[in-house]
């Protein structure tokens, strides 16, 4: 499938998404390292030209942005007052785990190896993005159309990431929807 | 004894910071697990014997660890 993206989008979605992945995990999908609807979302943002980007910038939505939210997003995962009420020191255990394992050991990044693989949800995004790009034998897949299927997923952290950027989703959503044409509607 | 101290010593069997308490150890507990399976397997352990130091069986090992090298150079 991959063969129809875009270098671009391909680059997006494979190898920054996968970086991401690893730098910035987000372990909404399960607990275990996985590239999620987020992911894409920074990989796309993370870009400084494109439709999908400028359209990302135009609505504040910046790969600087997102990061941040992902890292506020993972670190109230790991709950330090209520491991406190046990007597448990979180960031003397994450002391512990980055002195053998490396920078970022108890969030995922340390270890994670290979190729990180795909959420379901993020699956769903691709999926979206393939059938909004109509006929695949004469369009390839653009970060415009990963966009698309991001913004119409309906993930859960996504939408808060969204939301706690300020964005009006709905018309970013619709921006989303013009960009790839009318083989979305 | 006020109503305040009293609130204090009974806030130990408040279950919303007991259960809130078992899910943050359960999530740390998660991750060290994460991070002990695969350094073990990266040292070469097979995964029979980290299931046996877990006392788990090597399917339940496998099934919740394997996943990360879906697409990896997977055993």
């Amino acid at each position: 499938m991959l063969e129809r993206f875009t270098e671009q989008a391909r680059a997006a979605v494979v190898t920054v998404a996968q970086q991401q992945a690893r730098h910035v995990p987000s372990s909404r999908d399960g607990g275990k390292p996985a590239v999620t609807v987020a992911h894409l979302l920074l990989a796309i943002a993370d870009e400084e030209t494109g439709p999908a980007a400028e359209l990302l910038h135009a609505h504040g939505i910046t790969g600087s942005a997102v990061r941040d939210r992902i890292r506020a997003d993972q670190k109230s995962e790991l709950d330090a007052e209520a491991l406190a009420t046990l007597g448990i020191d979180l960031s003397a255990v994450r002391e512990a785990a980055e002195a053998s394992f490396g920078p970022g050991a108890l969030e995922g990044g340390g270890t994670a190896r290979g190729r990180i693989p795909f959420g379901a949800n993020a699956k769903r995004v691709l999926a979206l993005a393939v059938r909004a790009t109509g006929d695949v034998r004469r369009n390839r897949i653009g970060t415009e159309h990963v966009l698309y299927g991001v913004l119409r997923a309906r993930d859960e952290a996504t939408g808060e990431i969204l939301a706690a950027l300020n964005v009006d989703s709905t018309r970013l959503a619709d921006e989303a929807a013009a960009l790839v044409g009318p083989a979305a509607a | 004894m006020d109503g305040v101290q009293l609130a204090e010593q009974a806030s130990s069997r408040d279950p919303e910071i007991g259960l809130r308490a078992v899910r943050a150890l359960r999530e740390l507990a998660d991750r060290l697990e994460s991070l002990q399976v695969q350094s073990a397997r990266d040292a070469g352990w097979s995964w029979q014997e980290i299931a046996n130091r877990l006392d788990v069986t090597r399917q339940a090992v496998h099934k919740k660890h394997s996943g990360r090298r879906l697409f990896g150079k997977e055993d």
